[in-house]
């Protein structure tokens, strides 16, 4: 057929037609040949995450994670209880807006989508899910809030630590982190936060924690959302004298603390409370200042789990940057997906939920990856294996957040007591 | 609380006030001159931000290098504010200058959500790292920088409208329009170049910031704020009066900050403006414009 078209065609074009219809041909062939009948139709997983709007770079960094995930899976053979078929995604993008979430939850299942992940901001979640449930496609998320597995749905499935583990991580793992090393535990803490819902429901937490380790208190004290000059709050943290800083912060918030922290000569250590505190952004903005910062995290790129180093040097040689907390989430995510289709062996949602709920998927099965190693959920739809690591930002070949806590799970040993900043800077 | 810490308060506060100086003094010329409260300053100074990031980004220089085209920009943007809003208004009710500013405000802050969205912008700049010590009190070299350009240009508008023939004629506008109008002084061109230097200022206070302060479409109210309660403590339309309110409502920042902490700083600011109106109506310095 091939032939029959080149002479009346122009000179490029027709070749290039020709290595299409050759590739298709042969392409064919090759399935007519290993399995005896038509390639199987690709199974429709979708996703939904910011795209757009103010949280959209993290959105990307999640999609990387997910087009590689599924490159993988179908490298090794796509769903093979379903012939082979390679796993497709079908992107929406919520916009970082609830009333978009809610659409674009509906447009996806209306598409075909037998599964969803998403969406990063648990108040986007919270809004997905109940459309999820709703029209019965399971949603499996890294959202962290606790109501996320508390209304008693069926189809939402978190593979992520709940956010209430977090503060009691951040105060009692740098406890025990410093037992372990063989230093003095901090004694002082100060909490800073955002005073925003999302800041003081953290920080009280937080709060509680300090009092029932029996840490002293030194600094409670929250900031205006945006935080637009640093000073004033670090003159205050310095002058409280802490061992340990527990700050509450978005990023540019945590950045421009960070430096001023470093001006004012404050050494503490500084333990944050995730987010902002593990992007590349932090780093990128912060620069040798944020070595020997801590965070707790759900998931870090040299957790030490089985194939994770490997998915991690790919994805940075791939997109420039290391594949962050959420990212890597996202990426375990498409394989317990694609792991739920294979023991449902069946298009259907309904019937991939119930391999969800049934699902048990331990290292080194490439999705096996979060801390704790199991994955599988608890008749809430959580993932209860699961727990928050303690990061801390250190250099050698290249300045990373590095798991240095829980000794399972790290690769590293922790820096601690933290050296000045002038030792810092080399 | 030790000596070093109330040295970095102080520090805190006079380069806080410093900024605020520059702000404030261009509002409170426009005020003093032409008798409305500009609620569109802040916006401007978010204009002036954002053009000195550009200007960085795109040419690399200095933003403080910037700051004479930032100014020469701002100026013109300020007289096609004043010729095409303002000039219509003139001698219209307060109210009418309220709603005109506010509703410019209001399009100019969304217009750049709009562009830029809220993602915070910084210039980077290759001094970032170095801080000057006393002791233990610690001043970045960005903020110092920043202090002594908003002092100097502060300076030079006093010197601008003592020494020069324009300034003159500008503070008899601002004393008495009708006699100057008398004296064939053009007012209306008089208060074009008085909004047009208010806007340049508030543009200048801009590039001043961009070397320490991140940039978001939303930064301007920030100060819009408390530019106006720095005026107010000043005095409506004094230029010394600004500059001396913007150093006390910095220290009254830092150390409200430090003892009462979060808003704790703007609630003294606040209570001291409420003192003030209190007991001196027209301010610490009342109306003159110098």
């Amino acid at each position: 057929m091939a032939h029959k078209t080149m002479p009346s065609a122009g000179k490029g074009i027709a070749r290039r037609q020709v290595l299409k219809t050759a590739g298709a041909v042969a392409a064919a062939t090759a399935f007519n040949v290993s399995l005896g009948r038509a390639a199987p139709e690709p199974v429709k997983v979708g996703f939904l995450y910011p795209l757009s709007g103010s949280i959209a770079a993290t959105g990307q960094r999640i999609r990387d994670a997910v087009k590689l995930a599924t490159k993988h899976i179908n490298g090794r053979g796509g769903v093979k209880a379903l012939g082979g078929a390679p796993l497709e995604v079908t992107y929406a993008d919520n916009q970082s807006k609830e009333e978009v979430e809610k659409v674009e939850t509906d447009r996806l299942i209306d598409q075909g989508v037998v599964a969803i992940q998403g969406s990063y901001a648990s108040f986007l979640t919270m809004v997905g899910t109940a459309v999820a449930e709703r029209r019965q496609v399971p949603f499996v998320t890294a959202s962290i809030a606790d109501p996320l597995v508390e209304r008693g749905f069926r189809y939402t499935f978190q593979i992520s630590p709940r956010a209430h583990m977090f503060g009691e991580t951040q105060v009692k793992g740098v406890l025990a982190m410093a037992k372990e090393v063989g230093s003095a535990p901090p004694k002082r803490a100060a909490v800073v936060f955002n005073n925003t819902d999302y800041g003081v429901a953290t920080a009280k937490g937080l709060k509680d924690t300090v009092a029932a380790v029996g840490l002293e208190e030194v600094l409670y004290e929250g900031y205006p959302q945006g935080l637009p000059d640093a000073a004033p709050l670090a003159t205050k943290i310095k002058s409280s004298n802490p061992d340990v800083i527990f700050p509450v912060s978005y990023i540019e918030e945590a950045i421009l603390l960070l430096k001023e922290l470093e001006r004012q000569r404050v050494t503490s250590l500084i333990v944050g409370g995730g987010a902002g505190y593990l992007l590349p952004d932090f780093y990128e903005a912060g620069s040798w200042r944020v070595a020997t910062v801590m965070s707790v995290a759900s998931w870090n790129w040299d957790i030490n789990y089985p194939g994770v180093l490997e998915v991690a040097d790919e994805y940075e040689k791939r997109y420039g940057r290391f594949i962050f907390e959420h990212a890597g989430e996202a990426y375990a995510i498409q394989w317990v997906i694609k792991e739920a289709i294979e023991q449902a062996a069946s298009r259907d949602p309904k019937k991939i939920r119930d391999a969800l709920a049934a699902i048990k998927i331990e290292p080194p099965h490439p999705g096996a990856i979060m801390p704790g190693g199991a994955i599988e959920f608890d008749d809430q739809g959580w993932n209860a294996n699961v727990y928050p690591v303690l990061i801390q930002w250190q250099n050698g070949a290249g300045m990373k957040p590095r798991t240095v806590y829980p000794l399972q799970e790290a690769r590293r040993k922790p820096v601690y007591p933290v050296p000045s900043w002038a030792e810092r800077k080399t | 609380m030790s000596l070093s810490i109330l040295g970095q308060l102080l520090v805190n506060g006079l380069v806080l006030g410093g900024i605020y100086a520059v702000i404030a003094v261009g509002l409170s010329l426009i005020y003093g001159v032409v008798g409305f409260a500009n609620f569109a300053q802040g916006s401007f100074l978010m204009i002036g931000m954002y053009f000195a990031w550009g200007l960085t980004k795109l040419a690399g220089l200095d933003p403080f290098l910037w700051l004479p085209v930032i100014a020469v920009f701002l100026l013109a943007v300020g007289w096609v504010f004043y010729t095409c809003l303002i000039d219509r208004v003139i001698g219209k009710p307060a109210e009418v200058h309220l709603f005109m500013t506010v509703g410019l405000m209001l399009v100019l802050d969304n217009a750049f959500l709009l562009i830029f969205t809220a993602d915070r912008k910084f210039v980077q700049t290759p001094y970032d790292d170095i801080t000057l010590y006393f002791g233990d009190i610690s001043l970045p070299l960005t903020r110092l920088a920043a202090f002594g350009t908003a002092i100097l240009v502060a300076g030079l508008l006093m010197a601008f409208l003592a020494a020069t023939k324009l300034g003159r004629t500008i503070r008899a506008v601002a004393q008495d329009r009708g006699l100057a109008e008398n004296l064939g002084v053009d007012s209306r061109r008089i208060y074009a170049i008085a909004v047009a230097i208010g806007v340049a200022l508030a543009g200048v206070a801009g590039g001043l910031l961009t070397s320490f302060h991140p940039i978001s479409p939303e930064v301007g109210l920030r100060y819009l704020l408390i530019a106006f309660i720095v005026v107010v403590v000043g005095g409506m339309g004094s230029i010394k009066g600004s500059i001396v309110a913007a150093l006390i409502v910095g220290l009254l920042y830092s150390f409200g900050y430090q003892l009462f902490g979060g808003e704790g700083g703007l609630i003294l600011a606040y209570l001291v403006l409420l003192g003030i109106l209190n007991f001196r109506p027209a301010g610490l310095f009342g109306k003159e414009l110098l």
